[in-house]
């Protein structure tokens, strides 16, 4: 694994835009600065599972079931195919929540 | 066949479930919760040792009690986890929840001089 052209955009994006913000709400002096990691440093598993509504370019539909296999959720990060620059868990977590909350509606109705 | 669930309760294989939850991390653990108290009966899965919250759950320790004073023990997790030791989150509270990195070993090419 490496780090390809890509994600050195994005971190410096995510540098100039933190800045941009903290300017934006008034702060003075603002320097904003990249840590340079190692892949594996800092480590957030998502992906492998896409969430979209074409069965033919995703796994997952917007409520993190499968659309092969009705009564398969996954509601881990594998929905997620890129990461931000926060931790992801509280995120999983809304989804998960989510998809908890269709299921029992799902089956309130008769339909699993 | 016969599981054994927490409290020793008895479990049989051949009882169904409503819902049965793969893991018990951050989103199993929740999707458990959640199913729950919407009145699922559910199994959960669970491949990890099992975790004794009063035992194992230690993050109100504060580091004077702890063995290594937080510092945490340096030479063990150099042996097992070169990559990971170096994650702020593996420190001496919650080291023992990282995989081993001989078990599941990273492979990259350095990138710090980028």
């Amino acid at each position: 694994m490496k780090w390809r052209e890509n994600e050195l955009a994005i971190r410096e994006d995510m540098a100039v835009a933190a800045a941009e913000i903290l300017e934006a709400v008034g702060a003075k002096d603002v320097s904003p600065f990249i840590q340079k990691t190692d892949p594996g440093f800092t480590i957030h598993e998502m992906g492998t599972a896409r969430m979209g509504r074409d069965p033919k370019t995703s796994v997952l539909n917007g409520y993190n079931q499968s659309h092969d296999i009705p009564n398969l959720f996954v509601t881990d990060g594998a929905c997620m195919t890129s990461s931000s620059c926060v931790n992801p868990s509280l995120t999983y977590m809304a989804l998960t929540a989510r998809a908890c909350d269709y299921v029992a509606h799902e089956m309130d109705l008769g339909h699993f | 066949m016969r599981l054994w669930g927490a409290g020793r309760t008895r479990y049989s294989l051949s009882m169904s479930y409503d819902a049965i939850v793969v893991g018990s991390g951050i989103t199993g653990g929740f999707a458990a919760k959640e199913l729950t108290e919407r009145g699922l009966e559910i199994l959960v899965l669970e491949a990890g040792r099992s975790i004794a919250p009063e035992h194992d759950y230690v993050e109100h320790v504060q580091p004077w009690n702890l063995r290594y004073r937080g510092l945490k023990n340096r030479r063990a997790l150099d042996k097992s986890k070169p990559t990971q030791k170096d994650c702020y989150g593996c420190d001496e509270w919650a080291s023992k929840f990282f995989v081993s990195d001989r078990d599941h070993p990273y492979s990259f090419q350095r990138s710090t001089s980028t």
